[in-house]
């Protein structure tokens, strides 16, 4: 993304003449046109930078990330097969793969030290108060690293992304009320992990 | 909010509004809800939705579409994608590209080729009639040898 940009149609403020198109269709000619594959960027690059970011808590990296998911789908966007689940799911198993190999090159599979996450409190809290938040959102944050990776995943489709437990269920493959007890499940467990940490 | 209310735990988590069969906690228990509804919401300050920043959005938006202008035009020239009419501007565009290309280069070729064919032929020509010139020149002179600028200086 280096070099001199000069505007011209290229730009994301030109009219989305796929605004309105049924993903499937959208899918489809966005195997063929660049501006289609443009419309399935503008509706999904949102949640994909939420799920990475959430993931390595670093919001330069996350973009870095965002932009090689994005790559890997164009470049593999003509072998996808429609399977009955939203398109996202793909984007997500491409992110993941990312997020995971990137764990893997920096020697960590899980955050052992929160020292480098990003994450804070909202700037606008005073400053006593902002270091509490801090310190509970940290906390918070060391207990959600610790779950399982699928938790992990649940958690920020329903939070940051939100989604509902019938859309993460398609998206992962499961049932809703097996999302609701998933949920569950995560809620019981980090409850678990902070009292033990007297949290 | 109402921690007692088990309905708002179903609202805001998605998980049932007691608690499942099996778990500690037990069926109805209104004390483990409350955790649970606190760590929800702890949740939900924590994961609050981030977006990247425009300039990247943008900026991404743009090489990609480029990138797949690239691609596209590449696979159609390989065989990979059908060259239908009905295929965008861009891959047409791309097609037509590659056409130019590959119908100049042979045509800069014939000219080089013309060009050098050409410089060839006048260095020959210019060879040979300088072989001409020199054997005209030298036959002339070994056709009058006994005249020499001497000879004609001192016969005056």
């Amino acid at each position: 993304m280096q070099g001199t940009r000069t505007p011209g149609p290229d730009s994301a403020s030109e009219a989305r003449k796929y605004a309105d198109m049924d993903e499937t269709i959208l899918v489809e000619q966005a195997k063929q046109d660049p501006e289609a594959f443009g419309e399935l960027y503008e509706r999904n690059v949102d949640r994909i930078y939420h799920y990475i970011y959430y993931r390595i808590g670093n919001a330069e990296d996350a973009e870095d990330l965002t932009a090689r998911t994005f790559y890997q789908a164009l470049d593999n966007i003509h072998r996808y097969v429609e399977k009955g689940v939203p398109f996202i799911a793909w984007l997500y198993r491409i992110a993941h793969n990312l997020v995971a190999n990137y764990h893997r090159a920096r020697g960590r599979w899980k955050v052992a030290s929160l020292d480098e996450l990003e994450i804070s409190a909202p700037p606008a809290e005073r400053p006593d108060r902002a270091a509490e938040t801090d310190e509970r959102l940290r906390a918070l944050w060391s207990a959600i690293y610790r779950q399982p990776e699928e938790r992990q995943r649940l958690l920020i489709m329903k939070f940051a992304d939100r989604l509902s437990n019938q859309e993460i269920g398609r998206l992962m493959g499961r049932t809703e009320s097996s999302i609701k007890s998933l949920y569950f499940r995560t809620l019981k467990s980090l409850r678990a992990d902070l009292e033990a940490r007297e949290w | 909010m109402d921690n007692q209310d088990p309905s708002l735990f179903e609202a805001q988590s998605g998980a049932p509004a007691v608690a499942p069969h099996g778990y500690p906690g037990g069926k109805g228990s209104t004390l483990v809800i409350t955790d649970l509804l606190h760590t929800s919401r702890q949740l939900s300050e924590a994961l609050t939705p981030v977006a990247p920043s425009a300039t990247f959005r943008t900026e991404l938006h743009d090489d990609l579409v480029l990138a797949a202008r690239r691609l596209y035009a590449r696979r159609i020239l390989t065989g990979d994608l059908p060259s239908e009419p009905s295929l965008s501007l861009d891959a047409s565009q791309g097609r037509a590209g590659f056409g130019l290309i590959t119908g100049y280069l042979p045509s800069r070729r014939a000219v080089w080729s013309a060009a050098a064919v050409g410089l060839g032929s006048a260095v020959s020509v210019i060879s040979v009639m300088a072989a001409y010139y020199w054997r005209r020149r030298g036959r002339r002179e070994d056709d009058d040898p006994g005249v020499s600028a001497e000879e004609t200086r001192r016969a005056a």
